[in-house]
């Protein structure tokens, strides 16, 4: 009788200790392959740089396809991501099916800076505190001296459209103005045009922008309706600085009053937005954009940044001692 | 500072003084065991989060717990705080951090003793109402950021059920069952690609959260008692992208009544 209560009581435990199983169950069946094969074939047909980064994307197929065979469950993502890291584009991230953007790849140079800067250093050289737009897009004041200076911190939504004419009406009448791109991911074109509106006086060319390696013929950016600001200027970027805000970088290093400094950007020119987002057959999804965009002298700013006009190196053991020696530069230019 | 001190007073007065005369009476011998009870258990827990992934992740989770309950003349209330956190749900070689967090108060009434098998045994039914949060972030991005998590939260309304089988003076079985009935539900949901409302109000078609424990209980003395159980509890939420948990415990309870 002993016996029969020891098998019972083990066949209830057992029963027990199984019952997480019968609840949740794995998968009837996961399109890990069918995902990797339409991510590939997506950058294959859409993706501007491969030939400008040397990659042999039929050799990538080739090395991942066996490690995508290979993977169990999520282990899909690991290597998925270095599959996505291959190009070596911080544009590029996949999304979970339902998570947010998981980006496989980081410049170098976003690595090297993105400590080298800090807001609340900044914020030592003025005497009160700073102004900011509703959207918390610009930061902004006037330093001692009569120096303006402003960070833009998005050029996404239509942010800058709208408050941009504001906060330079309220520099109007300084003798220089700093913009600081620092640590800046990302934007739309419409935003970069409504900050570059504010500094030129006449029409100004754009950019080269090819999409599907056809050259589109862009309107030059115009003067916006009010007056130009034709003080000088001085631009801070570093390494940080990133998509849109190299191309505004890129565009306002154009013009005789404006100089850039600090460090070269991170080096993201491919485009497309939120129209780059490619949906796999899981769910998943990718952005992969399909736009690429040039610098002045013809080459994409991807991988390559925009260089400053002058170099000022920053690192993060000066923002410790609370030094900022690019925005002191800057000050210092425009005294 | 005054308040606090008040505040600290007020709960030393109340541990240390049984018969509040609001209370009703607290001497009436019963068999449930009130009091305060520590609770430690390990299980063995699986999680699939369709938010993130289809993938069944599992693997041990601990959980911790305090109860305080409280014999009225004829209702028992107890409040649970309930805690369990592992960074090692595992799918294959990806890992998840899930975190879990229960506040659950109820009202529990007798009803009328019943015999089973030559023993007596007393059931207890009432309403409860429940805090439930499930935090659940994946391992799986290379660097930077990444934003692979999700949340849900539910305040439910529910039912709260023992069973106590006493089959000697130092003896019991002790079984509990709570579920919710109407919840009103919040859940992470991809603002960028959809327009579904991340607050919603679940019932029990959309939505479970089930904890069931039967186990034995012995009293070491007459107000200290120790009780090992299986404890098992599901959750399961359907309403947007489907979070279905589950676990199994060996749960181990210290209860000191008063």
């Amino acid at each position: 009788m002993k016996e029969i209560y020891l098998i019972f009581s083990i066949v209830c435990l057992s029963l027990f200790l199984s019952c997480k199983d019968l609840v949740v169950t794995e998968p009837e069946l996961n399109l890990n392959v069918e995902d990797f094969e339409a991510a590939w074939d997506r950058i294959n047909d859409v993706y501007p740089y491969l030939d400008f980064k040397n990659i042999n994307w039929d050799s990538i197929h080739t090395a991942y396809r066996e490690r995508i065979d290979n993977a169990k469950g999520d282990e899909f993502f690991i290597v998925f991501g270095d599959f996505l890291a291959e190009l070596k584009d911080g544009h590029v991230y996949y999304r979970t099916k339902g998570g947010g953007e998981v980006y496989p790849y980081y410049p170098q140079r976003h690595f090297k800076d993105r400590h080298a800067y800090s807001p609340f250093i900044v914020r030592k050289y003025f005497d009160k505190e700073l102004r900011i737009t509703e959207s918390k897009s610009v930061e902004y004041g006037i330093l001692p001296e009569n120096i303006g200076y402003l960070f833009i911190s998005d050029f996404h939504e239509d942010y800058l459209i709208n408050e941009f004419p504001g906060v330079m009406n309220y520099f109007k009448n300084t003798k220089g103005l700093i913009i600081d791109i620092r640590q800046k991911r990302g934007g739309g074109y419409d935003n970069v045009e409504a900050v570059v509106s504010r500094f030129i006086a006449e029409p100004l060319e754009k950019p080269p922008y090819y999409r599907d390696g056809h050259l589109l013929e862009l309107l030059p950016f115009q003067p916006a309706a009010s007056l130009a600001y034709t003080n000088p200027v001085v631009v801070i970027i570093n390494g940080s600085t990133f998509s849109a805000g190299e191309l505004c970088t890129e565009v306002l290093k154009q013009l005789p009053n404006v100089t850039a400094i600090g460090d070269t950007t991170g080096g993201g020119s491919v485009g497309s937005g939120n129209e780059g987002l490619y949906f796999l057959p899981s769910g998943k999804s990718i952005e992969i954009g399909y736009d690429d965009l040039r610098r002045y002298d013809g080459l994409p700013w991807e991988w390559l940044g925009v260089p400053p006009d002058i170099r000022v190196v920053q690192t993060e053991v000066d923002i410790i001692a609370g030094k900022d020696k690019q925005l002191e530069y800057a000050i210092n230019m425009l005294k | 500072m005054k308040y606090l001190t008040s505040f600290l007073f007020s709960l030393l007065f109340l541990f240390t003084n049984s018969d509040l005369s609001a209370q009703g009476s607290l001497k009436q011998k019963t068999i449930f065991p009130a009091g305060i009870s520590l609770e430690y258990g390990i299980g063995s827990y699986a999680v699939s989060d369709e938010y993130i992934s289809e993938e069944k992740y599992s693997g041990s989770l601990p959980c911790y717990s305090i109860t305080w309950s409280n014999q009225h003349s004829d209702y028992v209330y107890h409040l649970k705080m309930d805690f369990s956190n592992s960074s090692g749900i595992k799918n294959n070689n990806v890992t998840t951090d899930i975190f879990q967090f229960t506040l659950n108060q109820g009202f529990s009434y007798a009803l009328p003793e019943f015999t089973l098998f030559n023993n007596p045994a007393y059931l207890y039914l009432g309403p409860s109402t429940e805090l439930f949060f499930f935090f659940n972030k994946q391992n799986i991005a290379v660097s930077g950021f990444d934003y692979t998590q999700s949340f849900a939260l539910l305040f439910s309304g529910g039912i709260t059920s023992q069973i106590i089988y006493q089959l000697s003076e130092s003896f019991t079985i002790d079984g509990e069952l709570d579920f919710n009935i109407l919840s009103l539900g919040f859940r992470m949901v991809d603002m960028e690609e959809s327009d579904e409302s991340p607050v919603k109000i679940l019932t029990l078609i959309s939505t479970n959260n089930v904890v069931f424990s039967l186990g034995p209980r012995y009293y070491l003395q007459n107000n200290l008692s120790i009780k090992a159980a299986y404890l098992f509890h599901l959750t399961r939420i359907d309403s947007w992208e489907p979070l279905l948990s589950a676990s199994d415990n060996v749960v181990f309870t210290l209860t000191y009544g008063f």
